[in-house]
């Protein structure tokens, strides 16, 4: 029989800064792929301010999140947790962290380094953290590239993870994320 | 019946021949150093820059008087604007298209003056296959060496055909483009 503490859930805030930022970087895959395959087209510029702007959004988002992370205790593991997922829950946990704000940086440094300027939302202008370089233009696409990859790697595991726990352990791993207590 | 020759060869030599009494002509010619020609456009209320590197400029006038004819070459595939994307995207075919088109030319043979050393030139344009009416002003600036002109202008892409289909609108990149040039000038005859 499983059950919650109900000391023991994720607050709201908790909640939905995770399922918010779990649909926008979910957005962002498809965005990012779609723009991708198309040619360069007015439609594909407002796809890239689009998916640039949502992405300076998410390390905002980020920011928030770290600082609501830092100054409110998470839930102890559930009882009958073992070990090695003790682990590896707090490792990926850290790689998501580390991935959710290099992936955007490193979208930032590729755009800022095109000579083609964009603005947020349509607004106004982002600035650049670097000066338009072509060959660093090309470098920082192919990290942004590759640490796409590797985020998609550990949020994979981390679904499946959430609903071994569901579905599997039959325990409130997930429940708690959802509803909290 | 005069006809006006097509190049500014034919027009000297029609000039030079002719029994009537004319002054002098002048015929300058631009140089590498000191001159530019520039264009740019205007994307989402930010500027981007290009500029062409290969263009001749020639200048006829009367002895240290009037200009009466500007003719301008220019090789469209020359276009950089500092961006390797941009810069392979500005030749397809819905811009310069310079697979099919490579060369541009403005060919004046009607020049006012609108002030001391400020002149409007009226002529036309040729560029991607259309043929336009454009005036162009510039300032005329003489040293011992050689000559400048100077001059800005603004022209509608749309009437050039230049970012058709998608683009052609006026949301993204907007219609009217600046050109600006500064020609640094030799008298060659």
């Amino acid at each position: 029989m499983n059950h919650t503490d109900p000391n023991t859930g994720w607050g709201a805030m908790t909640r939905l800064l995770h399922w918010l930022m779990a649909a926008l970087i979910l957005a962002q895959f498809a965005g990012g792929w779609i723009a991708d395959q198309l040619e360069r087209s007015p439609a594909k510029a407002d796809l890239m301010t689009a998916h640039k702007s949502l992405g300076i959004s998410i390390l905002m988002l980020l920011l928030l999140r770290a600082a609501w992370r830092w100054t409110h205790a998470a839930p102890p593991p559930l009882p009958g947790a073992l070990a090695w997922e003790k682990t590896l829950a707090r490792w990926s946990h850290f790689l998501l962290y580390v991935l959710m704000a290099a992936v955007p940086l490193s979208g930032w440094l590729a755009a800022s380094t095109s000579r083609i300027p964009w603005n947020f939302f349509w607004l106004f202008p982002w600035p650049r953290i670097a000066q338009p370089d072509q060959d660093l233009h090309h470098r920082a696409e192919d990290l942004h590239a590759l640490l796409i990859w590797i985020l998609a790697v550990v949020l994979a595991t981390h679904i499946l993870a959430a609903l071994r726990h569901h579905f599997v352990k039959k325990n409130d791993v997930l429940r708690r994320m959802l509803k909290g207590r | 019946m005069l006809h006006r020759p097509a190049t500014l060869t034919g027009m000297l030599l029609l000039l030079a021949s002719s029994n009537v009494c004319t002054a002098q002509m002048e015929s300058w010619t631009s140089q590498p150093a000191d001159t530019s020609l520039e264009f740019i456009g205007h994307y989402e209320n930010t500027e981007l820059r290009g500029e062409f590197s290969d263009f001749t400029v020639r200048l006829v006038r009367e002895a240290n008087a009037l200009p009466i004819a500007l003719e301008v070459h220019i090789g469209v595939d020359s276009a950089d604007m500092d961006d390797a994307d941009l810069n392979e995207e500005i030749q397809q075919e819905d811009w310069f298209y310079s697979s099919r088109f490579p060369q541009a030319s403005y060919i004046s043979r009607t020049i006012r003056t609108t002030g001391t050393n400020r002149f409007v030139a009226s002529g036309t344009l040729s560029l991607k296959g259309m043929e336009k009416e454009v005036e162009v002003p510039f300032n005329w600036s003489q040293d011992s060496a050689g000559a400048q002109i100077i001059g800005t202008l603004e022209l509608a892409r749309g009437n050039w055909n230049i970012g058709s289909g998608e683009w052609a609108n006026d949301e993204t990149i907007a219609d009217r483009v600046t050109v600006h040039f500064s020609v640094r000038l030799l008298r060659s005859e």
